[in-house]
Parts: structure tokens; C-alpha cells; sequence
């Protein structure tokens, strides 16, 4: 299934507005020509990297009270 | 208008019948890489309304954990993909979902400013969206790991 008939068969499914095609259309278009494994390696590092961040944002934070209080 | 939606539905099952197991595969995996970079925006934004002082430690901590939930929610899903167990990808979209669906209906609620409650609600439902979405490229599979 090519990249245009899985645009298509969204479009006809949901009925998503325009903005929402383009979004689609243009995350397809960036990541073509890259292999699955690579695609997946690529989703990895931003979620480890959400998750680097997010660890030392609540470093930062004082200790949460204790439940019930 | 039931015609159109019979159309539909035949025309998805088709399409999802027809959908070769690395095609889906593909747009699966490029929709969760989808996911990831709208967590990554969603997780900033809320590091920058803490910094501004619109929400509080408290609600940081909560917005943050569950951020943090989404992107392992995300790993494990991808890792499941990469060893053909859609059931196990489908287990994880759904604890994502969830955690989701437990930031809009409790974690919203105390936010006051309503800028940044209409900014916050929009990113969680285009998170929500974007997984809902992933589930839809991946066949219902009975037979778990492969």
C-alpha cells in the first residue's frame, strides 16, 4: 500500500480536516526512504530523550508530600 | 448515507485486508515517531508553563509522570512491532491511551489559566489522536509473539 492510498483510506475513514492530511502527508514525506528498524531507533531516542528531560525537570522539584496530606 | 458508511466499512476492511504486514508495519512505525515528537512538544510545554509560574509543582510532577508513561508506552510498543507481537504493541497504545484519557479528565481540571488549558487539552488530544490512529494500521492478532 503506497503512501497515497494510505492518505486516501485515512481521508475516507475519519474525514480529518485539511491541517490534519497535511501533517500526515508531511510526516510520510520526511520519513521516506528510511527502513522501519530505522524509523523505530529514531522513535526510541525521542521518547528517551522526553524521558532524560523529564527526569531532571523533577529532580528539580521538591519531594512530594505523602498521600493524604 | 448508510450506503456511504457500508462503503466505508467495506472499503477499510478491504484496505486492511490488502495492507501487506510490512506496510502497516511502516505507517504504524512512523506514526508512533509521530507520537514521540507531539510527547517531546507536550512535555516541553509544560516544563515552559511551570517556569512561567502558570502551573504549580504539583501539577508539573503530575503532567511530567504521565509524559513519562507516553514515551515508555511508546518504546514498548515499538519494541513489539519490531518483534511482530501486535498484540503486545496494541497492549501498549492502550495503557498510552489511558494514561492520556487520566491527564484530560483529572490533570486539566486544576489548571487555571485557560490559555494553557486549551493549549495543554489540544496536545493531549492530538497525542490521543496520533495513537488512536497507530491502532488502526495494526491487525488484531490472537497469536501474540511470532
Amino acid at each position: 500500500m503506497n503512501a497515497a492510498a494510505i492518505l486516501a483510506l485515512i481521508k475516507l475513514i475519519t474525514d480529518l480536516e485539511p491541517a490534519a492530511i497535511q501533517a500526515v502527508q508531511a510526516l510520510v514525506d520526511k520519513l521516506a526512504g528510511l527502513t522501519p528498524d530505522q524509523i523505530a531507533a529514531l522513535t526510541v531516542q525521542i521518547n528517551n530523550t522526553a524521558i532524560s528531560e523529564i527526569d531532571a525537570e523533577l529532580a528539580k522539584l521538591p519531594p512530594a508530600p505523602p498521600a493524604g496530606q | 448515507m448508510k450506503l456511504r458508511r457500508s462503503m466505508i466499512g467495506l472499503f477499510a476492511v478491504a484496505a486492511l485486508v490488502a495492507c501487506s504486514a510490512n506496510s502497516c508495519q511502516g505507517t504504524a512505525q512512523k506514526i508512533l515517531n509521530k507520537v514521540a515528537a507531539e510527547n517531546l512538544q507536550f512535555e516541553r510545554a509544560v516544563t515552559v508553563a511551570h517556569n512561567d509560574k502558570i502551573i504549580t509543582d504539583a501539577q508539573e510532577r503530575d503532567f511530567l509522570t504521565k509524559s513519562r508513561q507516553i514515551a515508555e508506552s511508546g518504546n514498548s510498543a515499538v519494541v513489539a512491532f519490531q518483534k511482530s507481537d501486535n498484540a503486545g504493541a496494541l497492549v501498549a497504545i492502550d495503557q498510552g491511551i489511558s494514561v492520556i484519557d487520566d491527564a484530560m479528565n483529572n490533570g486539566l481540571v486544576g489548571v487555571k489559566n485557560p490559555d494553557t488549558k486549551t493549549a495543554l487539552s489540544a496536545a493531549l488530544l492530538l497525542l490521543r489522536g496520533s495513537f488512536t490512529t497507530a491502532k488502526g494500521f495494526i491487525p488484531a492478532s490472537t497469536g501474540g509473539v511470532k
